[in-house]
C-alpha cells in the first residue's frame, strides 16, 4: 500500500530534492509526496483533505509565519493520530526536547541524512495497520 | 525720734522771736515734705476711690433697672402673647360647639381666658407705662366679637334642638297617618270583593273603587309629604328650601283634595284629624321656616367667627408689637448698663494713671531732687576721702540736715589733706636710698644669669677641668648628651675618675679600662678630636682643647641627625630605583590585561556571530551534498541505460565516455565530501555557542589530564601507525580538587595535546633534527593556592611569534587545508579564559619548544550568563 506523506518547508528546492531522492520509491508506489511552503499551507491541505490520505507529516522548525514546532502542536490537537517528524537545521537540545515534548516522532539535523531517513520510514510504514 | 529732733528746733525758733521764720525753716526740714508728700498722695488715692464708687453706683442702679423693670415686663408681654393666642384658639372651638352643654364649657372658658388677659394688661401697664390704649381696644373688640359669636351659636343650637323636635313630630305624624289609612285601604278592598260577587250592584261597586282610589292616592301622597318634609329639615342651602315648598303645598293640595272626596264621612273626618297633624309641620310655621332660620343663624355665627378671626389678627400683632418693643427696651437697657461699665473702667484706668504720675513726680521732685541726690552726692563724698581723694571739695548749700552733714564732713577732709601732706614728705626720702641698692643688685645678678644662660643654651655639650684636672664647669647640654647625673658633677671628680665613670657604664665598649684612662689623660695636654658612638646609638663629636693655664676644655656635638640623614638618603637613592623597576612591571602587567580583554570581546562577538550564520549554512549545505549524492546516482543509472549504446561505439569514443562518467562521478564525490567537510566546520563553530547546559563539577585535574592524554594518544595513534611519541607526566599529588565543567576542560586538554602531537610530528618529518631527535610532550600541575596551573609542553617545531599573536583568533589555522578548522585554540580560549575566569598564555622558541601554560582559580567568577548565548537563537 502507499504511504502519503506531507513535506513542510520554505524552501522550495526542498521539494525538488524530496522528489528525486525518493524518485524509486514514488514509483513502485511505496510513498506518495506532498508539499507544503508554509505552516499555514500545510493545515489547510490537511483540513482540505489529501488523497490518499497523510499518515505522516515531516516539517522544518524555522519558517515565516507559524513555525514548525507550533505547527506540530496544532496537527497534535486537531488530528491526533497523525504523526510527525521535525527536520531541521537547528538541532540544539532546547528545540529537540520541545518536539519531543509535543509528540514528535523523530528529530533530523539538516544535512538529511536520507539513508537514515528511509530506514526510518521503512520502519515507521511497517508498523502502520494494515486496512 | 523725728519729734525729738523736731521740738528744740521749733523752741529755738520761736525764742529768735520770729515765728514766720520759723515756720519757713520748720517746712524746709526732710520730715515735714515728706509729710508733704505722702500726704498728697493719700489725698489723691482718696478721691480716685471716690470717683470709681460714684461710677459703680451708677452701674448697680442700671443693673437694678434691668432686674425689676425690664425683665418682668419682658416676661408679662411674653404670657401676654401666650394669652392672646389661647384667646384666638377659642373662637373656632366656639364655632364648631355641636351641643349646648359643649357651648357653655367653652363660653366659660374663654370668659377665664378673658379675665387673665385683663390681669396682665394691667399688670403690664403699672411695669412698661407706654403700654399702647391699641392693645386695649383689640381687646375690647375681640371681646365683642366672641361674645356676638356667642349669642349667633346659642341661637343656633336652640333652633336646631327646635328643628330635629319637629323632624320627630313629622316621622310620627305620618306614621299614624298610614296606620290610619291602611285600615280603610283593606277595609275597601274587601268591600270591593264583596260587591263585585254580586255583580248585579254596579253603582256599590263602582263607589267603592272610587274609595279604594282615593285611599291609594292618599296613602301615596302622605309618604311623598313626608318625604319632602324630612329633606327640607337637611337642606344646606336656603334656595332649595322655596321649590321644596311648591311641591310641598302640591302634595297638600292633592291629599285634601282627596280626602275631601272620601265618601265615608265617619272616615273622612278620622283621616283629616290625623292629616291636619302632620300638614301643621307643612304650614307656614313648619319645618321649612325652622330650617330657614337655622340656616340663617349659621350664616350669622359665620360672619361673627370671621370678624372675631379679623380682631384676633389685630390683637395678635398688637400683642407682637408690645412684646418686640419690650425686647428692644431692654436691650436699650442693657447696653446703657455696658456703656457705663466701659466709660467706669476708662474712667479707673485715668485715675489710676493720674494717681501713678502723681506719686512719681512727687517723688521725683520733691524728694528724688531735693534730697535722695543731694544724699548722694555728700555720700560719693564720703567715699573718696576714705579712699584718699582727698582734693575734691564737699557741697555745704542747704539748710536742711543733709547741709549741716556737708559742712562737717567739708572739716574732716581739710584735717586729712595737711596730715597726707606731711607723711608723703617722709616716705620720698626712704624710698630713694632703697631704689639705689636695688639697682646695684639687679645689675650684678643680670650679668650673672646672662653668662649662665650662654652657657647652658649652648648648643654643645661643655667640660671644664682646671690645671689639677678637676672638674671646674659643666652645662645642661652634656648632662644630657651624656646622660651625667647632677650628684655626680656636684662632686667635682677628676678627669681620671670621669673616664672610670663614663667606661663603667660601658660607654667605650669592652675595653681596658686603665688603659683608656692612661691614654686620654696622656693626650689631654694637645689639641684633638674623635667621633664616637654611645650605646643609645647617639653619634658624638668629642674635641679637646687644652687651656692655656693648665686644665682643659672638652666640648661634646651631637652629630646624630647629621649621620642619620646621610643615611636616608643612601636608602632613599636605592628605594628609587627599586620603585622605578616595580612601576615598569606593574605597566607592562597592565598593558598585558588590557590585551587580553580586547581579545576576549573580539572573541565574544565573533562567537555570536559564526553561531548565527552556521545555522544558516546548514540549509545550503544540505542541498549541495544530497544533490550531488543524487547526481551520482543518476549518473550510474545513465550509464546502465547507456550499455547497449556503449556497444556500437568506436574503442576510443567508448574509453572517451568512460573517462567522462568517471570524472563526473569523481567530481560529485568531491562535492559531497566537501559539503560534509563544510557540515563538519560548522558543527565546530557552533560549539562556540552550547547553550550553557554545562554544570560545574569538582574535578580532579590530575585525573582529568590524564584521561585526555591517553584518549588523544591513542587516537594520534589510530590516524597513525607510525607515530610515536614519549609522555612526561609531573603531577602535583598535593593537588586538591577544583570546580570546572569537566568536559569542556577535557576538550581543552584534547586539542592542546593533539596540537603538540602535530608539531612533534612535524618536526620528526622536516628531517632537518638529527637522527636522535626524540619527540616528547610533557605534561605538569602546580597548585599554587588560590589558582592551579597546568603546563603543556612539546619539543616540536615551535611558532613564531607573529603566528602566536593570532593563534587563538577563530578560523586562524598553520595547517594544510582541510586538516583543522582553525577553532581548536579559539575554544580553547573562550572555555579557560571566559568561562572558567582562567588565564591562558604561550610561549614558544622555533625548533626548539612550544609551552601552553594555563591557569584556572579555584573562586572563578566568569561570564557563564552572558556568554554568547544569543547566537543559537537565530
Amino acid at each position: 500500500m502507499t504511504a502519503s506523506i506531507l513535506v513542510v518547508d520554505d524552501e522550495p528546492d526542498v521539494a525538488e530534492l524530496f522528489r528525486q531522492r525518493f524518485r524509486g520509491e514514488t514509483r513502485r508506489g511505496d510513498y506518495a509526496l506532498h508539499f507544503a511552503e508554509s505552516g499555514e499551507h500545510a493545515l489547510q491541505q490537511l483540513r482540505d483533505g489529501i488523497q490518499p490520505e497523510v499518515v505522516l507529516i515531516l516539517s522544518d522548525i524555522n519558517m515565516p509565519g507559524i513555525d514548525g514546532l507550533q505547527l506540530l502542536h496544532e496537527i497534535k490537537r486537531d488530528w491526533p493520530h497523525l504523526s510527525v517528524m521535525i527536520v531541521t537545521a537547528y538541532g540544539d537540545d532546547e528545540r529537540r526536547l520541545k518536539a519531543a515534548e509535543e509528540g514528535a516522532i523523530d528529530f533530523l539535523s539538516k544535512p538529511v541524512d536520507f539513508d537514515y531517513l528511509k530506514q526510518r520510514l521503512r520502519a515507521f510504514t511497517s508498523s502502520l495497520p494494515t486496512t | 525720734m523725728s519729734s525729738a529732733i523736731a521740738a528744740p528746733v521749733l523752741t529755738q525758733a520761736d525764742d529768735n522771736g520770729t515765728g514766720r521764720a520759723a515756720t519757713l525753716s520748720w517746712l524746709s526740714t526732710i520730715r515735714a515734705r515728706l509729710y508733704i508728700a505722702l500726704g498728697f498722695m493719700a489725698a489723691t488715692t482718696v478721691v480716685c476711690s471716690l470717683i470709681a464708687l460714684y461710677a459703680f453706683t451708677n452701674i448697680g442702679g442700671t443693673t437694678t433697672e434691668i432686674v425689676s423693670q425690664s425683665m418682668p415686663a419682658t416676661v408679662q408681654s411674653l404670657r401676654l402673647a401666650e394669652g392672646t393666642s389661647g384667646l384666638v384658639a377659642s373662637a373656632p372651638q366656639l364655632m364648631t360647639a355641636e351641643d349646648e352643654s359643649r357651648r357653655s364649657e367653652i363660653a366659660e372658658q374663654i370668659a377665664q381666658q378673658t379675665r387673665d388677659f385683663l390681669a396682665r394688661i394691667d399688670q403690664l401697664r403699672m411695669l412698661a407705662a407706654n403700654m399702647s390704649t391699641e392693645i386695649r381696644a383689640a381687646q375690647v373688640a375681640m371681646i365683642e366679637r366672641i361674645s356676638a359669636l356667642n349669642q349667633a351659636v346659642t341661637e343656633r343650637i336652640a333652633i336646631s334642638d327646635r328643628r330635629q323636635a319637629m323632624t320627630a313630630s313629622i316621622r310620627k305624624a305620618h306614621e299614624e297617618l298610614l296606620e290610619g289609612i291602611t285600615p280603610a285601604i283593606d277595609d275597601a278592598t274587601f268591600e270591593l270583593m264583596t260587591k263585585s260577587q254580586a255583580a248585579e250592584n254596579k253603582a256599590a261597586s263602582n263607589e267603592a273603587i272610587e274609595s279604594l282610589r282615593r285611599l291609594l292616592e292618599v296613602q301615596a301622597e302622605a309618604n311623598l309629604l313626608a318625604g319632602l318634609l324630612i329633606e327640607s329639615s337637611l337642606v344646606t342651602e336656603g334656595v332649595r328650601l322655596q321649590p321644596l315648598r311648591e311641591l310641598i303645598d302640591a302634595a297638600r293640595g292633592r291629599i285634601e283634595t282627596n280626602l275631601k272626596a272620601l265618601p265615608d264621612p265617619e272616615q273622612r273626618k278620622q283621616l283629616v284629624a290625623l292629616y291636619d297633624r302632620l300638614a301643621t309641620m307643612a304650614g307656614q310655621d313648619g319645618i321649612i321656616a325652622v330650617r330657614a332660620r337655622e340656616l340663617r343663624r349659621q350664616h350669622e355665627a359665620q360672619l361673627a367667627f370671621a370678624a372675631t378671626q379679623t380682631e384676633a389678627v389685630k390683637l395678635k400683632r398688637a400683642v407682637d408689637g408690645l412684646v418686640e418693643q419690650q425686647g428692644r427696651d431692654a436691650e436699650a437697657v442693657s447696653a446703657r448698663a455696658a456703656e457705663q461699665i466701659h466709660s467706669g473702667q476708662i474712667l479707673l484706668v485715668v485715675l489710676a494713671i493720674t494717681a501713678l504720675l502723681a506719686a512719681g513726680l512727687i517723688s521725683w521732685l520733691y524728694v528724688g531732687r531735693n534730697i535722695v541726690s543731694r544724699l548722694a552726692r555728700l555720700s560719693a563724698a564720703m567715699l573718696a576721702i576714705a579712699a584718699g581723694r582727698r582734693e575734691s571739695a564737699v557741697a555745704v548749700t542747704g539748710a536742711d540736715e543733709v547741709g549741716a552733714m556737708g559742712r562737717a564732713v567739708e572739716i574732716f577732709r581739710r584735717n586729712a589733706v595737711e596730715l597726707d601732706q606731711l607723711l608723703a614728705e617722709r616716705a620720698d626720702a626712704a624710698i630713694k636710698l632703697e631704689k639705689i641698692v636695688e639697682q646695684r643688685t639687679a645689675e650684678l645678678q643680670r650679668r650673672g644669669t646672662v653668662l649662665r644662660v650662654t652657657f647652658d643654651n649652648m648648643g654643645n655639650g661643655v667640660l671644664m677641668f682646671d690645671h689639677a684636672r678637676k672638674l671646674a664647669a659643666w652645662n645642661r647640654e652634656v648632662m644630657e648628651l651624656l646622660d651625667l647625673p647632677q650628684s655626680f658633677l656636684a662632686g667635682e671628680p677628676y678627669f681620671a675618675d670621669f673616664i672610670r665613670f663614663l667606661a663603667a657604664r660601658g660607654e667605650y665598649g669592652s675595653i681596658d679600662v686603665e688603659d683608656e684612662v692612661q691614654r686620654l689623660v696622656a693626650a689631654a695636654t694637645q689639641h684633638h678630636s674623635f667621633e664616637r658612638a654611645r650605646p643609645n646609638g647617639t653619634v658624638l663629636e668629642v674635641r679637646h682643647n687644652p687651656l692655656p693655664e693648665g686644665g682643659m676644655v672638652i666640648i661634646y656635638t651631637n652629630i646624630t641627625a647629621a649621620k642619620q640623614r646621610e643615611q636616608e638618603l643612601e636608602a632613599a637613592r636605592d628605594s628609587a630605583a627599586e620603585s622605578g623597576r616595580t612601576i615598569e612591571e606593574a605597566y607592562r602587567k597592565l598593558k598585558a590585561t588590557q590585551a587580553s580583554l580586547v581579545q576576549a570581546e573580539k572573541m565574544a562577538s565573533l562567537g555570536q556571530l559564526t553561531a548565527g550564520i552556521a545555522h544558516e549554512i546548514k540549509n545550503p549545505l544540505n542541498f549541495v551534498t544530497n544533490f550531488a549524492d543524487i547526481s551520482s546516482e543518476l549518473l550510474d543509472e545513465v550509464r546502465e541505460a547507456l550499455i547497449p549504446a556503449r556497444e556500437s561505439m568506436k574503442s576510443e569514443q567508448r574509453t572517451e565516455v568512460e573517462d567522462i562518467f568517471t570524472t563526473l562521478n569523481n567530481n560529485l564525490s568531491k562535492i559531497a565530501e566537501h559539503g560534509r567537510r563544510a557540515d563538519g566546520i560548522v558543527k565546530s563553530m557552533l560549539l562556540h555557542s552550547r547553550g550553557g547546559s554545562s554544570e560545574r563539577q569538582t574535578t580532579n585535574i590530575n585525573a582529568l589530564i590524564d584521561e585526555a592524554l591517553n584518549l588523544a594518544y591513542h587516537g594520534a595513534r589510530a590516524q597513525d601507525k607510525d607515530f610515536n611519541i614519549t609522555l612526561e607526566r609531573d603531577f602535583d599529588p598535593n593537588l586538591s580538587p577544583l570546580e570546572t565543567v569537566p568536559q569542556d576542560i577535557t576538550r581543552v586538554f584534547l586539542n592542546l595535546f593533539g596540537n603538540g602531537f602535530y608539531a612533534a610530528k612535524k618536526r620528526q618529518h622536516e628531517g632537518n633534527t638529527g637522527a636522535d631527535y626524540r619527540p616528547v610532550l610533557r605534561v605538569t600541575t602546580r597548585d599554587l593556592g588560590d589558582q592551579v596551573e597546568a603546563r603543556v609542553r612539546d619539543n616540536g617545531v615551535g611558532v613564531p611569534p607573529d603566528v602566536q599573536a593570532k593563534m587563538f583568533t577563530p578560523f586562524f589555522s598553520t595547517k594544510p587545508t582541510g586538516e583543522g578548522t582553525g577553532l581548536g585554540l579559539s575554544i580553547s580560549y573562550e572555555i579557560i579564559v571566559q568561562q572558567h575566569g582562567g588565564t591562558i598564555t604561550v610561549d614558544s622558541r622555533l625548533d626548539e619548544f612550544t609551552e601552553f601554560v594555563i591557569r584556572l582559580p579555584r573562586m572563578s567568577a566568569p561570564a557563564e550568563e552572558t556568554r554568547m548565548t544569543t547566537g543559537v537563537t537565530a
